[in-house]
């Protein structure tokens, strides 16, 4: 299987093919609110470098949120066009996990501003606390390795290999059933940008 | 035969261009052409080992341009020529260029004969462009697909979620669109976060029904065309990336559209737009009179200096406790009503317009009324307002056809389909030739899109994958 790894979600953009269990192509880049101008350029690395048809793909694997709102939705909307139209599979994995990886005793933190963090806990890959969102104060490093945001918590930010973490989180690949009705996992509402 | 043009070929060459050309390249040209300039390419045309004629291509981007082509004299009117232009497009075309454009003299008939046979186009003038001082047509060709090229397109810049598929003839294969206005509705207008939330939900859906009701595969649709700008920045990028999607994986040439451009072009669908043409563009986001001296010449001569007219209609719907949207309601409620409210018609000078010096004359007759403890004819109101703020714009745009003579005015944007306006153009525009919108074309829609594409494609105007959204952009750009 053939599948293409998109992740726009946060602060990089990071695409990655991958066939059966090897990365045989990736790229990955620092670029905040730029994922919009850039994915494509990046996608186009990573076809061209595998010396890979666009259209070979059997499937499409996409960070689905938390993130920044706009970034989340580059990606579900390539995801989302491509999957219904090529057709191929589609499938999803929360931003927090897919930082994480299968590290041990994992703390997945980003920033959700006005003082609150996403947040997950996982084990190897294994879920120790689900994605949520809380204020940063109730959120503590202790015993825990910490990836995303560590500056929030006095650490060193880090985010990984993404497109490694893409391959170690595979186990955990969501298969989205209908395609037509998948939508970010936002985390917050949007009612609450109506105050 | 067809083949690359060698040092060797140049003494065979030279003569060639002395007899066809007034101001023939010298051999040093040639040779620089052939080493140095890395975006040409010069091909001979040999028939029985002689040279008989040649062409220089140069490749720049997209665009492949024709800048030398030659038939030695005696070969000349036996379909040569012909032959060496076709052998040079598919040069080009399988070189990856999607348009092929030229120059040429104004008085040069047979080669312009030669050209429209091969579906090149007059696209611009250049006056006094020959030493000589002849004029010059500029001729483009698409170098993709056949006469009826088709387009699909994209619209997300609001809150309409939309796709269509259209050909040159303006044939519709399929026009889908989704609002969000109920949703808006609630809030009394457009949210741009909750805007953008359901872009993302409706977008794959919309396209998908657009592909099945068109009955074609992508692979016969020539290029991908979606609304680069104006509009919300999160609700435009869903579009965009959509566009880019498609033209990414099925490798199509990506067409960046003015929305307001596709608000005028889908006028076409009534009739062929005559030049130069006025445009009066009015939504929620825009009021303007557009000079159109060509399909790719758009000048603003005039514009709001606060409020777009619809926004005005909103506000003022506001103020009398009606819903949102607020155009519809007005024209229903003024249908009932007459001038009994005397209100202030905005003074701009110019042909500029302005609305929220009328919207705070409502504001305030409300307050006053209501202190009084007199009740408004919301009627009489929506009537009054209507009145003043319509005529206001009809008096601005026989300003404007008075300092601007054009062939034909159209009518373009949302607030197209205000009944009233409607009337109102037709009573005060007899003289010319006038194009409403019919009410389905009025609303945001993909069609529209689609409509303008095809002039940008006409001129070989398309834009990378990596092009930035334009929340701000002007007609004019």
């Amino acid at each position: 299987m053939l599948t293409l790894c998109i992740d726009t979600a946060y602060k990089y953009l990071t695409c990655a093919l991958i066939k059966d269990d090897k990365v045989i192509s990736s790229y990955s880049e620092a670029c905040f609110k730029r994922q919009s101008e850039e994915v494509f350029h990046a996608l186009e690395n990573v076809f061209t470098s595998a010396e890979v048809n666009r259209r070979e793909i059997d499937s499409i694997c996409i960070s689905s949120g938390p993130g920044s709102y706009t970034g989340v939705r580059i990606a579900m909307t390539i995801a989302k066009v491509i999957g219904q139209i090529l057709p191929c599979e589609v499938y999803t994995v929360s931003t927090l996990r897919l930082y994480a990886g299968n590290r041990k005793n994992c703390l997945s933190l980003m920033d959700a501003r006005a003082g609150r963090a996403y947040v997950a806990i996982f084990d190897e890959g294994k879920t120790v606390l689900a994605d949520t969102i809380l204020p940063v104060e109730e959120i503590s490093a202790e015993d825990h390795n910490v990836i995303g945001d560590g500056s929030l918590l006095g650490k060193e930010d880090d985010y990984g290999d993404i497109a490694r973490s893409f391959l170690a989180v595979k186990p955990y690949w969501h298969k989205v059933e209908e395609i037509a009705y998948l939508v970010p996992d936002y985390l917050k509402e949007s009612e609450s940008y109506l105050k | 035969m067809i083949e690359r043009m060698k040092k060797e070929d140049l003494d065979e060459i030279v003569i060639i261009e002395n007899e066809a050309f007034t101001k023939p390249w010298d051999r040093d040209y040639f040779i620089h052409e052939i080493d140095e300039n890395e975006f040409s390419e010069l091909y001979v045309y040999r028939v029985d080992n002689e040279i008989i004629g040649y062409v220089d291509l140069w490749y720049m981007f997209e665009n492949c341009d024709l800048t030398k082509i030659a038939i030695k004299r005696d070969f000349r009117h036996h379909g040569y020529g012909n032959r060496l232009l076709n052998e040079a497009m598919k040069i080009a075309k399988d070189k990856g260029s999607e348009f092929m454009h030229l120059e040429v003299d104004v008085n040069n008939e047979d080669a312009i004969r030669l050209y429209r046979k091969n579906h090149f186009e007059v696209v611009r003038t250049r006056e006094k462009y020959y030493e000589n001082q002849d004029d010059a047509y500029d001729m483009v060709c698409g170098l993709i697909g056949n006469a009826t090229r088709k387009v699909l397109a994209i619209e997300s810049s609001c809150d309409e979620t939309a796709c269509a598929i259209i050909d040159e003839n303006r044939h519709v294969y399929s026009s889908v669109v989704t609002s969000q206005i109920d949703v808006h509705a609630r809030f009394g207008g457009v949210i741009p976060e909750v805007a953008s939330r359901m872009h993302v939900e409706q977008i794959s859906t919309i396209v998908d029904q657009a592909i099945c009701q068109s009955g074609l595969t992508i692979d016969e649709i020539d290029a991908i065309a979606y609304t680069i700008g104006p509009g919300l920045i999160g609700s435009l990028h869903v579009g965009a990336t959509a566009a880019k999607s498609l033209a990414f994986f099925y490798d199509k040439p990506l067409i960046g559209v003015h929305h307001l451009k596709g608000h005028i072009f889908v006028n076409e669908m009534i009739k062929p737009l005559e030049y130069p043409l006025m445009a009066l563009v009015v939504s929620g986001g825009h009021t303007e009179l557009v000079y159109v001296e060509n399909d790719n010449s758009f000048k603003i001569i005039g514009t709001t200096l606060d409020d777009a007219i619809g926004e005005a209609y909103d506000k003022v719907a506001r103020i009398m406790h009606e819903a949102y949207p607020g155009g519809p309601v007005i024209d229903r409620l003024a249908k009932e009503g007459k001038m009994s409210y005397q209100l202030p018609t905005p003074k701009v000078g110019d042909l500029n317009f302005s609305f929220s010096g009328l919207k705070n004359a409502v504001n305030t007759l409300v307050k006053k009324e209501t202190e009084k403890g007199n009740e408004i004819n919301k009627n009489d109101l929506a009537f009054s307002f209507q009145e003043t703020a319509l005529r206001f714009l009809v008096n601005k745009t026989k300003k404007a056809l008075e300092q601007y003579p054009c062939k034909c005015l159209v009518l373009a944007g949302g607030v197209a389909a205000n009944s009233r306006l409607r009337e109102l153009m037709q009573e005060n525009f007899k003289d010319i030739d006038l194009i409403l919108p019919p009410l389905k074309y009025c609303t945001d829609n993909a069609l529209m899109i689609a409509c303008a594409a095809l002039h940008y494609l006409k001129y070989g105007k398309v834009v990378s994958l990596v092009a930035s959204s334009k929340p701000g952009m002007s007609i004019e750009d």
